[in-house]
C-alpha cells in the first residue's frame, strides 16, 4: 500500500514551492552557480540520496512514495511550473523579482529541478533492480532522461564562452568574455580571409510617400529575381534581362566588376502599351548610389540589401603545443582547436560582404559528452516506446 | 539530373494514390502494402542517382530538402502503419510525402531560395519530419479523445478504443522526445549551445511535459474514461499555442523561431 496519494503528493511539491520562495525573498540572492568539482560531488550525492531513499522503502513503507506515480507528477509539475514563467515572461536579467525575469537563476527552478531529479532517481533504481526487456527499455528512458537533466543543469556552470575578433591580415591569440574580460587562449588563429556568398537580392515595390513595402495580399510585395523572370505590376510587364552578382554603375548602366564595393544589379525590360524601355536598379552599396526605378507617381521598384547564403572564415591555426595549419570555419561547421568548438557568428554586417572582420564564438562544455550519452539512451527508449507501446497491463 | 525527376516522381505519385486508394477500402491491403513499397522504392533510387551525380548528398537546395521529406515521410508512415494499423498515419504520410513531391514538380527550384545559413544543416530534414509525424499524431490522438467522448455518450466505448488512444499518445510521444532531441543537437551545430531557453523550445518542452504528464497519469490510474479524453484534447491546446500562437506571445519577440518580418 502506497503511504500518499496525489493530494499529499501536490502538498508536497507545492511545500517546496513555497520554501524556495522563501529562501529567494529572505536571502534576496539568485541560486548560486556551481562548477567542478562542486557540481559533480552534488550529482554523485543526488544518486546517492536517490539510493538510499530506495533502501529505506524496504524497511519503511512511507518511502515507497519516492518512486511512486503520483510522487513523479508532482515531480514533474515542479520542474515544468517554472518552465511556463519562462514561456509566458520575456526574461531579462534584473535585481528585483528575478524569479520572474531570470527564472533560470531562481531558487525556485533550482529546488523544482533537484526534486524532479530526485524522484527520477528513486524511479530509475526501483526499477534496475530487476533485468527484463520491459525494463531495460524503462532504464533507457528514465536513466537517459535523467543523466541529460543532472549534467545539463549542474554541468552549466562548466560551461566558458568567449568572442574572438578577428581582422583579416591579423593574428589574434585572445578571447573576450563577456564583453569586456580578455582571456589569453593557448593558440592564436591568424584570419587570411573573409568571405559571403550571397543571395540574390529580392527587388520589393515601395510606396514612395511613406518608404514602405507595398503589401499584396498581407504580403510583402518581394521577388526573388533570376535571368528571365517575367512579373507584372499595375499595367506594366517586367523581364529581367541580367543579373549582375557583383557589378559597378559605368554611365547609365552596370557592368561585372569585382572591386570592393560592387553591388547587385539587374538589367529589366519594361513593357506598357506596345513600349520597352531598359531599367538599371541596384542593390544598396558601401560605394554607390542606389539605383532605383520610379515605376508610376506612387511606386518605387527597388533592391534590397542582400542576404548572406553562407558565410566563412579561412583561418590559420598556431597551437601553442607546436601545431600550425590552415582550416576554415563556417556557420553550422564548426571545428575543434585545442579543447574549443569553434563557431563561425558574425561579421562587420555594415561593411556586408566587403566586411574585413570576423566574429567567432569558443566554446568549452566539458559535460557536453554526458549529456549527448543521455540523448543517446533517450533515443534508443524512444525506439523501444515507439515500437512496443502501451501495455494491457498498465490500464 | 533533376529532368529524370519526372519519372520516378510519376511512379511514386501513381502508385502513393493507389496506396491510399486501396488502404481506404478494406480488403485489398495486399495492393496498398505493395504500392506503398513501390512508389517509395521509386523515390529512393531517384535520390541515390541524384547523390551520385552531384557528388554530393542532396541536402543543400530547398528542392531537395523535399525530396527527404517525402522518402522519410512514406517510410514512417508505413512502419507505424504495418506495426499499428493506423492506416491514417499511411494516408496521412503518404499524402503529405505527395504534396511534397508535386511541389517539387510545380516549382522546381534548382537554384536553393533564401535559406539563412544556420538553417542549412542536416539535422533540417528529420527535425522537421519528426515533428511532422508526431503532431500528426497527437492531432490524431485528440480526434480519437472526441470520438471517445461520443461513444460514451451513446454508451458503447470499448476498452481497446481507449488502449488504443493511448497506444497512438505513446508514439507520438517518442516523435515529439526525438524532435526535440534533433532540435537540440542541431541547436548545438548551428548556434554552439543545445538549449537555451528559445520561446520556441520552452513550449516545445511544455507541449512534452503534457504529454509525458499524461502518459504517467494513465498508469494504473482510476480516471475516468471521460477526463481522459478531455485532457488529450486539452494537451493538443497546449501543442497548437506551441506550433502557431507563439508568434503573439510577448515572450517570443526575439525567438530564432518565429521566420516572419
Ligand atoms: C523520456 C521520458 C519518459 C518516458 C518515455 C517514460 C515512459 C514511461 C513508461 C512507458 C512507463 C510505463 C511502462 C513501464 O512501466 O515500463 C513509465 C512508468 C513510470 N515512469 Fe516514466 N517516462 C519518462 C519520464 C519519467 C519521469 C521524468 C518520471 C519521474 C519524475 C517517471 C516516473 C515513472 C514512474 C514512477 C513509473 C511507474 C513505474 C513503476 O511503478 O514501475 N517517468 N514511464
Amino acid at each position: 500500500m502506497l503511504p500518499w496519494k496525489y493530494p499529499e503528493s501536490f502538498l508536497i511539491a507545492f511545500a517546496l514551492f513555497l520554501a524556495s520562495l522563501g529562501i529567494e525573498f529572505i536571502t534576496g540572492t539568485t541560486a548560486p552557480k556551481i562548477s567542478w568539482p562542486a557540481n559533480f560531488v552534488s550529482i554523485a550525492l543526488l544518486a546517492n540520496l536517490s539510493l538510499l531513499l530506495y533502501l529505506l522503502s524496504k524497511k519503511r513503507a512511507v518511502f515507497k512514495w519516492f518512486y511512486s506515480v503520483p510522487a513523479s507528477i508532482a515531480g514533474i509539475t515542479s520542474f515544468v511550473v517554472p518552465s511556463l514563467l519562462l514561456a509566458l515572461i520575456p526574461q531579462k536579467p534584473s535585481d528585483s523579482l528575478f524569479f520572474l525575469y531570470d527564472v533560470t537563476s531562481s531558487w525556485t527552478y533550482t529546488i523544482g529541478v533537484v526534486f524532479f531529479l530526485i524522484i527520477l532517481g528513486t524511479v530509475t533504481i526501483k526499477r534496475i533492480t530487476k533485468l527484463s526487456k520491459r525494463n531495460v527499455g524503462f532504464f533507457l528512458n528514465h536513466f537517459g532522461l535523467w543523466l541529460c537533466i543532472a549534467s545539463a543543469h549542474l554541468g552549466a556552470g562548466d560551461i566558458q564562452k568567449l568572442n574572438m575578433y578577428l581582422e583579416e591580415g591579423k593574428t589574434t591569440w585572445y578571447g573576450i568574455e563577456n564583453g569586456n574580460r580578455t582571456e589569453e587562449l593557448n593558440f592564436a588563429i591568424k584570419l587570411r580571409d573573409f568571405s559571403i556568398e550571397e543571395y540574390p537580392a529580392k527587388i520589393a515595390f515601395v510606396e514612395s510617400s511613406t518608404g514602405e513595402i507595398i503589401n499584396q495580399n498581407n504580403k510583402p510585395l518581394m521577388i526573388d529575381p533570376h535571368e528571365g523572370l517575367q512579373f507584372n505590376y499595375k499595367d506594366f510587364d517586367f523581364k529581367i534581362d541580367k543579373l549582375l552578382m557583383s557589378s559597378a554603375p559605368v554611365m547609365n548602366r552596370f557592368e561585372p566588376v569585382l572591386g570592393m564595393g560592387a553591388t547587385q544589379s539587374l538589367k529589366i525590360l519594361k513593357s506598357y502599351n506596345e513600349k520597352v524601355d531598359t531599367i538599371w536598379i541596384s542593390s544598396p552599396s558601401i560605394l554607390y548610389r542606389q539605383e532605383m526605378h520610379q515605376i508610376d507617381s506612387s511606386t518605387i521598384m527597388l533592391m534590397t540589401k542582400p542576404e548572406a547564403k553562407r558565410f566563412l572564415s579561412e583561418i590559420t591555426v598556431y597551437e601553442k603545443a607546436g601545431a600550425v595549419y590552415d582550416t576554415i570555419n563556417e556557420v553550422n561547421k564548426p571545428i575543434k582547436i585545442a579543447g574549443w568548438k569553434i563557431y563561425q557568428t558574425s561579421y562587420d554586417e555594415t561593411m556586408g560582404r566587403w566586411s574585413t572582420k570576423s566574429i567567432l564564438e569558443l566554446v568549452k562544455d566539458p559535460w557536453l559528452p554526458s549529456v549527448y550519452w543521455g540523448f543517446f539512451l533517450l533515443i534508443a527508449g524512444t525506439f523501444y516506446l515507439i515500437w512496443t507501446g502501451k501495455r494491457k497491463e498498465d490500464m | 539530373m533533376w529532368y529524370n525527376f519526372e519519372i520516378f516522381a510519376i511512379i511514386s505519385l501513381v502508385t502513393w494514390i493507389l496506396a491510399i486508394g486501396a488502404s481506404l477500402s478494406d480488403k485489398t491491403g495486399k495492393i496498398a502494402n505493395l504500392t506503398a513499397i513501390l512508389g517509395t522504392l521509386s523515390l529512393a533510387v531517384f535520390i541515390i542517382l541524384l547523390w551520385a551525380n552531384l557528388q554530393r548528398p542532396p541536402l543543400r537546395t530547398l528542392g531537395e530538402t523535399r525530396l527527404w521529406y517525402s522518402f522519410f515521410l512514406a517510410i514512417s508512415g508505413y512502419v507505424i502503419f504495418k506495426r499499428w494499423k493506423i492506416k491514417l498515419m499511411l494516408i496521412y504520410s503518404l499524402g503529405m510525402a505527395i504534396l511534397f513531391l508535386l511541389l517539387n514538380y510545380l516549382n522546381p527550384d534548382i537554384h536553393s531560395k533564401t535559406l539563412m545559413p544556420a538553417l542549412q544543416s542536416i539535422w533540417f530534414v528529420p527535425h522537421v519530419i519528426v515533428y511532422m509525424i508526431a503532431y500528426a499524431l497527437l492531432g490524431l490522438s485528440a480526434l480519437f479523445g472526441l470520438q471517445g467522448l461520443y461513444a460514451i455518450r451513446k454508451g458503447n466505448l470499448k476498452e481497446d478504443f481507449v488502449l488504443k488512444t493511448d497506444n497512438i499518445v505513446y508514439i507520438g510521444f517518442g516523435f515529439l522526445t526525438l524532435g526535440l532531441i534533433f532540435g537540440a543537437l542541431w541547436a548545438k551545430e548551428a548556434w554552439g549551445h543545445y538549449w537555451t531557453w528559445d520561446p520556441k523550445e520552452t513550449w516545445a518542452f511544455l507541449t512534452w511535459a503534457v504529454y509525458l504528464i499524461y502518459i504517467h497519469f494513465r498508469i494504473k490510474s482510476n480516471l475516468s474514461h471521460k477526463s481522459v479524453f478531455l485532457i488529450l484534447m486539452l494537451a493538443f491546446v497546449v501543442l497548437l499555442i506551441c506550433w502557431f500562437g507563439i508568434n503573439y506571445l510577448p515572450a517570443a519577440q526575439n525567438s530564432v523561431h518565429v521566420y516572419s518580418s
